[in-house]
């Protein structure tokens, strides 16, 4: 089923070169984690007042956190399953260079979806948003058989999981941020 | 030392970093943060263009972007190093920039006026002055704690 939902889509590339293009831009490894990180980082010195501000703060901590383990949960998966990429065993057309690690868990769709639910927390149009561009990156990368469906549907199982995982040390050890963004507030950096 | 690709992508998480900082700080009315502080409406669309601009140029005027990290392209980890660094960098500039721009401003903003309301802490006070004259602030407010 996985393989055949690759070769389906894969069927796609060359028919139409701008969409491939586009396909190209999205599913790269820069436009999901940089437009994310930006995202969180205008988070910081958003906010009408100071308690919203510090809510947004929040989440800035937040989603940094969360792509920490994100990217931690990827690597520990990796250590003990290999699976090769859809391009190695499946007769397609390659639309993306062809990486040699694991094809499970995708780690840009752990990461991608790890920024978008800690935003979607608090902001859901923004979050929204970015759920959309997530999935657009991983329905790229299926299309061009880097990842199998699975493999992203892990890749964002593993990005929830580490919002959950950051959100619960956030509200168990609140007591760290409200410090150090209170010290930081005292500079005018929070 | 940072082959071109690293470069431009350094250069373009600092130019992207720029335009969504100025563009927040227009639209939380953090004045003292803006480059063109009188025309905040205007800054936001600046902001966007710069946004958008670093974008289009990075991922289809400056090169191929889907490249292997064996070759050109920035493994994982290096990648989040060079957005720390481009971000900081951006961030920094915009504190340094925009404290010389306003440098006047800053200066009759930040005197408290009698029947004005306490001046907020944190950023918020990026609204009446400019980063620089807070920080100084607060630095000769501890040193004269200390005392």
């Amino acid at each position: 089923m996985d393989a055949r939902i690759v070769e389906w889509l894969n069927a796609g590339v060359g028919k139409f070169a701008p969409w491939d293009a586009f396909m190209e831009a999205v599913m790269s490894d820069y436009l999901a984690p940089v437009t994310g990180s930006l995202v969180l980082l205008a988070l910081w010195f958003y906010g009408a007042g100071e308690q919203e501000r510090y809510r947004n703060q929040l989440v800035t901590v937040m989603g940094a956190m969360s792509v920490g383990f994100a990217n931690l949960g990827v690597s520990l998966v990796n250590n003990h399953y290999f699976r090769l990429r859809p391009f190695d065993v499946l007769d397609v057309q390659p639309l993306f260079y062809q990486p040699t690690d694991s094809s499970f868990p995708a780690n840009t769709a752990s990461v991608g979806f790890a920024i978008a639910t800690a935003v979607f927390l608090r902001h859901r149009k923004l979050g929204g948003a970015l759920y959309a561009l997530a999935f657009l990156c991983s329905f790229g990368r299926v299309y061009a058989a880097v990842h199998y469906p699975t493999d992203i549907v892990a890749g964002a199982a593993i990005g929830g999981a580490a919002v959950l995982l950051s959100w619960t040390l956030v509200r168990v050890l609140g007591f760290i941020p409200r410090i150090v963004l209170g010290a930081a507030r005292s500079f005018h950096l929070t | 030392m940072l082959n071109g690709f690293a470069s431009e992508y350094l250069l373009f998480v600092f130019l992207s970093t720029l335009g969504a900082v100025q563009f927040t700080a227009a639209r939380a009315g953090l004045s003292g943060l803006l480059f063109l502080r009188q025309w905040p409406r205007a800054t936001q669309w600046l902001a966007a263009s710069l946004i958008l601009g670093a974008y289009l140029w990075f991922f289809f005027w400056s090169g191929p972007r889907n490249v292997p990290d064996t070759g050109d392209g920035l493994e994982g980890n290096t990648q989040a190093v060079l957005f720390a660094i481009g971000a900081a960098a951006a961030v920094a500039a915009t504190f340094i920039a925009s404290s010389i721009v306003n440098y006047a401003w800053g200066a009759a903003a930040q005197a408290d006026e009698p029947g004005q309301p306490p001046p907020p802490e944190g950023l918020g006070r990026l609204s009446r002055t400019t980063f620089a004259r807070a920080f100084a602030a607060r630095v000769r407010g501890l040193t004269r704690e200390g005392r």
